[in-house]
């Protein structure tokens, strides 16, 4: 070989092999240099995140019928350009679509004509408008699964279990009521699914890792479904009878503190809570305060008895007329005045001029410590959500005229469960108790994690609470509502009829009209408070509030197999 | 000695193409498993979320409105009042005491 062919072939071999380099660095760069990129890319390009949302807990009755599940619903899309791209993208297909989703055909038409992949036609369709729209056979239409809250009762108990609406990342969040205090408890925590797919989308089953969810808890309450049912439907023929413009009621049991029934109308549906204003929400038993009237003699009553200031027989020096504290006077509801009359009858007569006698007795001193003992200037502590309280003045911003006023119920706020609890304190024997809704808490796992009773403090003697009970089954059986009483049972109870205060002063034609007692006389089973808001046909609670009280008891007497008391 | 040499070859590539076989029926049947699995799960979820719907069917049917309002068309009537039969009840008087 001579020299030339020798320097030809080294020239090959050098081109040969710097080919070579270059696939070989061009090789490293793309498998060494860049592998986290690529392999980054792959790994999305392939894989896939798939959220697995929790199921939100049921919230059950006592009877384990559920007020609150959660059900399926789905969200429709369509590809308008997938969708228009076919034949069957006529005007009719496109009204067949808008009546089964409830929408206008003009807007269906808007959103099919849109040049987009993706289009969003309506959420919360069930299971027969998703199988009706499948029937249909168009493409370019894909549903997306959702869970959604469903009240099989409607607005049963609404205020009480609250709605479940978004938070401000979007995520299912309860709000007032159960779902908003037990959201915790209720909501449970998202899993996730990481899997591989091959070329065709389907998962590679040695691929896939699983982050399990875990699904909410379920509540069960202490309300009993028929006694919710029966205060429902009777609050709401009290309103219609007597042209009230809201009304409320609670039952309880007066020694645990269990919620049996608790009713606020008007109500709305948790289901569309956003068609509905914000006020409807709140829960007003718990969340409004109200100036309480007569029915919170019987506190005020049992302060002094308890502290040994009065008897159920002594007997009021002022009651003979109108009293006079400095420019204001003092007068009873009807205007009638017995002079000389009982403790007893100063309840039966509902007598303001009385409870002043009373209230003077106290002195404010011992009316503030006794107020703060009922557990007024607190939170009850209820399991609900959106619970207030309002304050209680310092002794030192008392003047006679409040003190006076206070006596009988006016010039002081409180929650009507708030009055409810320590009405309840005279029928349990003194204690001041914690009311509670839930009762159970049953875990994913099926563990069943019961809530107990609790007793806050004493804040009467069983003596005090005895005579103060006797005086109330006085009134209701020789008292103003003595008209409506039940036949051979013993009910203690106090009417109330409370003015409003509207901008400092109060408003003469419109009142709360309240009925608060329990039942039977002895070992009482049954607290409950029942309200109504101005109502029109009479603006008294003997003979508004009373007669719906009376009208629950006896369903409830009869549900209960409660004994006749004579 | 060229011959076994030739012989361990042939065998060394036929024992490779074999183990790639399997391995491409290993990851066929994989694949195809995962299909049949995602399947069963579609079917799992159709007929849990069928469970849903016929389970919500059932409380529609069962919430006391309901029932109600079926009880009022069938006539049904609210009582008007109750009578209590667990009062007490002489079973014997003296002469001198009413009856």
């Amino acid at each position: 070989m001579n020299s030339l062919s020798k320097t030809r072939l080294s020239i090959v071999l050098l081109i040969f092999i710097l080919s070579y380099l270059v696939v070989i660095i061009k090789l490293f760069y793309w498998q060494v240099t860049k592998s986290g990129e690529l392999k980054d890319l792959g790994i999305n390009q392939s894989s896939e995140s798939l959220l697995i949302p929790a199921i939100r807990g049921d919230i059950l009755t006592s009877d384990n019928y559920p007020l609150a599940t959660t059900n399926q619903s789905y969200l429709l899309y369509s590809n308008p350009i997938v969708f228009n791209k076919d034949s069957k993208s006529t005007s009719e297909n496109i009204q067949k679509i808008a009546e089964v989703i409830g929408k206008e055909k003009e807007w269906v038409k808007d959103m099919l004509s849109k040049n987009l992949f993706w289009v969003k036609l309506a959420d919360r369709l069930d299971e027969s408008q998703k199988t009706k729209i499948e029937n249909m056979d168009m493409p370019g239409f894909g549903f997306e699964n959702n869970n959604i809250r469903f009240y099989p009762e409607a607005s049963m108990a609404a205020q009480l279990i609250g709605f479940v609406g978004k938070d401000e990342n979007g995520q299912n969040r309860g709000y007032f009521g159960i779902e908003g205090y037990y959201n915790d408890q209720l909501q449970g925590r998202s899993g996730r699914m990481y899997m591989i797919h091959d070329a065709l989308g389907n998962p590679i089953l040695n691929d896939i890792r699983e982050e399990k969810a875990i699904n909410g808890r379920n509540l069960v309450l202490n309300i009993d479904r028929t006694v919710q049912y029966i205060v429902e439907n009777k609050l709401k023929e009290g309103l219609a009878k007597y042209r009230a413009e809201g009304g409320n009621v609670v039952v309880m049991e007066p020694n645990t503190g269990k919620i049996f029934a608790m009713a606020s109308l008007p109500q709305y549906d948790p289901k569309n809570y956003f068609d509905y204003d914000y006020e409807l929400h709140r829960n007003p038993i718990i969340s409004n305060l109200y100036e309480p009237g007569s029915t919170f003699k019987v506190l005020v009553m049992s302060s002094a008895i308890d502290m040994g200031l009065v008897t159920p027989s002594t007997e009021c020096s002022i009651c003979s007329g109108l009293y006079s504290i400095g420019e204001y006077q003092i007068k009873t509801w009807n205007e009638k005045y017995y002079p000389e009359s009982t403790m007893t009858e100063v309840i039966q007569h509902s007598d303001n001029v009385g409870m002043v006698y009373v209230g003077k007795k106290l002195g404010v001193g011992n009316l503030v410590k006794y107020l703060k003992l009922f557990g007024f200037g607190e939170n009850t502590g209820i399991d609900l959500q959106g619970e207030i309280s309002s304050d209680i003045r310092n002794e030192d911003n008392w003047y006679p005229i409040d003190l006076a006023t206070a006596s009988f119920g006016q010039g002081i706020s409180l929650t009507p469960m708030q009055l409810l609890i320590g009405v309840s304190a005279i029928a349990n024997g003194g204690n001041i108790i914690k009311p509670y809704v839930v009762s159970q808490i049953i875990t994913e796992d099926g563990r069943k994690i019961s809530i107990a009773p609790q007793i806050k403090r004493k804040v009467i003697g069983q003596a005090t609470a005895t005579a103060m009970k006797d005086m109330m089954v006085n009134a209701v059986e020789n008292g103003e509502a003595k008209w409506t009483k039940i036949p051979n049972y013993k009910v203690a109870g106090k009417t109330g009829t409370a003015q409003i205060p509207i901008k400092g002063r109060y408003d003469l034609n419109e009142t709360i009209a309240s009925f608060v007692g329990f039942f039977p006389d002895k070992n009482p089973r049954i607290s409950m408070l029942v309200m109504l808001n101005k109502p029109k046909t009479s603006i008294y609670g003997s003979e508004t509030a009373a007669p719906i009280f009376f009208s629950i008891a006896k369903e409830l007497i009869a549900y209960y197999n409660i004994q006749p008391s004579y | 000695m060229n011959n076994i040499i030739f012989k361990i070859s042939i065998l060394l590539i036929f024992a490779a193409v074999l183990m790639e076989i399997i391995n491409i029926y290993y990851i066929n049947k994989v694949s195809t498993d995962s299909i049949y699995a995602v399947n069963i799960k579609s079917q799992i979820e159709d007929l849990n979320n069928k469970n849903t719907s016929l389970k919500i069917e059932i409380l529609k049917y069962s919430a006391y409105n309901t029932l109600s309002s079926k009880a009022k068309e069938l006539g049904f009537v609210e009582p008007k009042e109750y009578i209590y039969l667990t009062s007490p009840i002489k079973i014997a008087v003296n002469n001198n005491e009413q009856p």
